[in-house]
């Protein structure tokens, strides 16, 4: 109860507490030294604070202020937006289309099956049609033990 | 609010002149330092005038002007990355003084709420600013931080604790 009412001092002290718990934040200080005390020195903390002075804004501030105001509003580039915007589209775009681990068709399959087969006829240069018959004895003599 | 809503400048320098210690003072009190203090003023005042057209009439003025002060505050000390000037070097003239003896006093009590202020979080110091500072209540208080009453009760009494934890050190 001690510690639920402490809690609430300040704002009892600032009026802030609705009547019914204002009245029982009070009989509670009124029943307890020690809130009692605790009352007294935020008080004494709140009239140190209201005797404390503060600088004066300058003059040139109203000045300032009221030329910053006269300016058209400051207009922003339109052209950040406009690319962040193409940015995004396309980065949307690519999510949609962006093949897809696409199932592996016949002519990709005999391509993967043959690379070696094409990486000998692209080291031996091959330009003539009738060589690729020679380079396909070759791979078969290799296989041969 | 309404004229300057649709453009009155003249309209808008009452609500200056009228307005603008206060906001000083928050921001004032927010950072610790008067130049920082009167950049955040000015960019307060002419967000003010920019978004008028988006008050609405049934909010409390100051309740609009504070909550763009407050998120000026708390960006600028994002973005800035740095503390509160606990410094004591270049504190306000106090004129109530009457003796050296007791403008030391208000120079220690100065100090000492600048280090409480420098050692909370910023939403406890925005939130104890407003309040003890430029008396806004609890209510208009939770508008501006974007927050509930019960938690601006709770950030007011832990900040009001740490000033006066403060005051008794330099007591």
């Amino acid at each position: 109860m001690s510690h639920d009412v402490e809690e609430d001092l300040t704002a009892w002290l600032d009026g802030e507490l609705p009547e019914a718990r204002a009245s029982e934040v009070a009989a509670a200080v009124a029943a307890d030294a020690r809130l009692a005390k605790q009352v007294e020195a935020l008080k004494k903390t709140r009239a140190l604070l209201s005797s404390l002075s503060t600088p004066e804004p300058s003059p040139r501030l109203r000045a300032l202020v009221l030329s910053e105001v006269a300016k058209p509003p400051e207009k922003r580039p339109f052209w950040p937006a406009l690319l962040l915007g193409f940015a995004a589209a396309a980065g949307l775009a690519a999510l949609m289309w962006w093949p897809r681990e696409a199932p592996l068709d016949d002519d990709r399959v005999l391509l993967a099956q043959n690379l070696e087969l094409l990486e000998d006829y692209d080291t031996m240069t091959v330009t003539n049609p009738d060589d690729l018959e020679v380079i396909a004895a070759m791979k078969e003599l290799e296989a041969e033990p | 609010m309404t004229r300057v809503a649709q453009g009155d400048r003249q309209a808008f320098a009452q609500l200056f002149d009228k307005h603008h210690q206060r906001v000083f003072r928050y921001c004032y009190r927010f950072t610790g330092d008067s130049g920082r203090a009167e950049e955040l003023a000015q960019d307060t005042f002419v967000r003010l005038f920019r978004s008028a057209a988006r008050y609405e009439k049934r909010a409390r003025f100051q309740t609009f002007l504070f909550h763009i002060a407050t998120n000026l505050c708390l960006n600028a000390k994002r973005g800035a990355a740095s503390r509160v000037d606990t410094g004591v070097e270049e504190l306000p003239h106090t004129p109530d003084a009457t003796t050296p003896e007791d403008a030391l006093a208000a120079k220690d009590v100065e100090a000492a709420v600048r280090r409480a202020l420098a050692g909370m979080s910023e939403r406890e110091r925005a939130a104890f600013a407003m309040a003890r500072f430029e008396g806004l209540p609890y209510r208009d208080i939770a508008l501006a931080l974007e927050a509930s009453e019960a938690a601006i009760k709770s950030l007011i009494h832990r900040a009001s604790l740490q000033v006066q934890a403060r005051l008794e050190e330099a007591a």
